[in-house]
């Protein structure tokens, strides 16, 4: 259902079998008038809580060029689906009104959400930057765009953070914060520093969202040069950042696990930044599979060997490789016995071989299987898999997946 | 006839008005002191526990008696429904609305406000350090409470009825 509104206005709409009368306060709030009652009601946070009252609430006003139009409940609920919640949730009022306004084809596509203070509100898809309009939509002028306040930086992490930035003092230190579905938000600002370490992030002005998504299937081309009969192989994922390495990664765990051609095995996962499982309360929110154990926010070279040694894994997975340290448990992983997928930045394979430690890895033929990745046509195209001589196993570049 | 009721009615309710202001100098210290509990609790969720706020405040709510059970579980949801709005704002916002039930007075109140200032928004050292503040001068409040109740709740009391029954001596 759509209707023009115009702010101040005050009428009644045919709602989900009942008229509600509505004024039009601002873009993004409106009051409802219910039985008399004047509340301002946040769309968001009191859905559940309202259409829990037996009444299906709704309707929710959003700024489309000039005009603001009426979505109804349904619509609403598919399109808040469609985006992950997790993201919308850690979103300030204004700006999530703003980005579930934007054109379907924008808002599906959505890699990250960026956010400046001062500066105009950026959103980034596999294809293109936009900026976002003050009036909903995208435009290309950053003098059109609608610019973040303080207000909305102060609340953005006040939503991160639960009100409670002391439980994010690791986080803070290290520059980002995973939030629930593994969606991960990096933050600038003004870094304290102590004793010449890092200690703390303060006046944080600057946050990037990277909206995590999980593509099942994706890995399966890589399934006949990884697993084959009764033998598992050493993989490595090299790409630069925002390939899809993690993607990959994520989707191998849960082909072991589920199993192929009926042999199923047990992984272990390592997930020091919380990426792969994106666990909220050591619980998984991905799909990582019926036979995967996850070690959510452990350091990668004790998380390795505490996996092996207590729940004696198949294969292990663990996300970005390349400390002196890894290696080791690397080492220590691979004579137990145990499998190990995992991943590491890089371009090329020259480039990988450049880096210390993996060149050590990479010479003692560690990983039986390199592949390579990058966006060439789009985020997550296989530009080849190699053996653990680096010779070519695949065909020149196959099709991008996603 | 009439006229003895009317005085009964009277020497009853002034010696309720009294009861009730002894009654109000009584429970202050009480509830200073559950209030101090109650954050010497959030204390530990936040140094031991890294409890996000509105959590730790749930749970202090589920332990605590009234009133302060409410303050906490007002503050709990104003953390999870306020849209970001501030911390102190949703501290503030439950502060106002729990007061007039309580029997503490403004410099509790004062205490209590200043510490919403800083809750939530440093790191744990420094959130304790604000903890523990608030939690030494709400003790100086409470011993000033105490030292009021010991001098002002027998009065009342007292003065209530004796109040009573000068009105009804002049009235007859």
């Amino acid at each position: 259902m759509k209707g023009k509104l115009f702010r101040g206005e005050k009428r009644s709409f045919p709602l989900a079998n009942e008229k509600k009368s509505i004024f039009v306060n601002e873009a993004y709030t409106y009051h409802c008038c219910y039985k008399k009652k004047r509340e301002i009601i946040d769309p968001i946070s009191n859905f559940t809580k309202l259409s829990g009252f037996g009444r299906s609430f709704c309707c929710v006003v959003i700024l489309k060029g000039d005009v603001p139009y009426l979505l109804d409940k349904s619509e609403w609920d598919r399109r808040w689906q469609a985006m992950s919640t997790q993201v919308l949730q850690v979103l300030p009022e204004r700006i999530r009104f703003l980005i579930l306004g934007l054109p379907e084809e924008i808002r599906q596509r959505l890699e990250e959400i960026r956010l400046r203070m001062g500066r105009p509100l950026e959103v980034i898809t596999p294809e293109k930057a936009w900026f976002v309009g003050t009036k909903g939509g995208v435009v290309e002028q950053a003098q059109e765009a609608y610019l973040p306040s303080m207000e909305d930086c102060h609340k953005m992490l006040n939503r991160i953070s639960n009100h409670s930035l002391y439980a994010l003092e690791e986080e803070l230190r290290r520059g980002y914060v995973t939030i629930a579905g593994g969606h991960r938000i990096g933050l600038t600002g003004k870094v304290v520093v102590e004793g010449g370490q890092v200690k703390h992030l303060r006046d944080i002005t600057g946050f990037n969202l990277r909206i995590a998504r999980q593509i099942r299937g994706v890995a399966k081309p890589l399934v006949p040069y990884i697993f084959q009969e009764e033998q598992v192989e050493n993989v490595l994922l090299i790409s630069p950042p925002q390939c899809g390495k993690t993607t990959y990664l994520r989707d191998l765990a849960r082909i072991a696990s589920v199993g192929i051609t009926g042999r199923s095995y047990k992984v272990g996962i390592v997930d020091e930044r919380s990426e792969i499982a994106g666990c909220v309360a050591g619980v998984p929110s991905r799909e990582v599979g019926p036979r995967t154990d996850v070690l959510d926010g452990c350091p990668k070279a004790e998380g390795m060997m505490m996996m092996i040694r207590s729940m004696s894994p198949d294969i292990l997975v663990v996300d970005e490789i390349g400390r002196l340290e890894d290696s080791e448990a690397i080492h220590d992983a691979i004579y137990a016995g145990v499998r190990l997928f995992s991943t590491a930045h890089g371009r090329t394979l020259e480039e990988i071989c450049r880096r210390p430690t993996l060149a050590g890895l990479l010479r003692e033929e560690v990983f039986t299987r390199l592949v390579l990745l990058s966006r060439r046509r789009g985020p997550g195209t296989i530009e080849g898999v190699f053996d653990g001589r680096m010779r070519r196993l695949s065909p020149m570049a196959a099709g991008a997946p996603c | 006839m009439l006229k003895l009721m009317g005085a009964v009615l009277l020497l009853m309710s002034a010696s309720a008005a009294g009861y009730l202001a002894a009654w109000k100098y009584a429970e202050r210290p009480r509830q200073i002191r559950r209030l101090r509990l109650a954050l010497s609790l959030l204390e530990t969720d936040i140094s031991y526990g890294f409890r996000p706020l509105d959590e730790a405040c749930r749970l202090i709510a589920r332990r605590e008696s009234e009133p302060v059970a409410s303050l906490f579980n007002r503050c709990a949801d104003n953390l999870q429904q306020l849209d970001g709005a501030s911390t102190f704002q949703c501290w503030q916002q439950a502060v106002e609305e729990i007061w007039p039930q309580t029997a503490m007075k403004q410099p509790e109140k004062e205490i209590l406000l200043d510490l919403g200032k800083t809750l939530g928004a440093s790191d744990r050292a420094d959130q304790q350090h604000h903890l523990m503040l608030a939690m030494s001068n709400l003790r100086v409040e409470e011993n000033e409470a105490r030292e009021e109740q010991s001098r002002y709740e027998k009065m009342c009391k007292s003065l209530g009825v004796l109040s009573g029954l000068l009105l009804v001596i002049l009235m007859y």
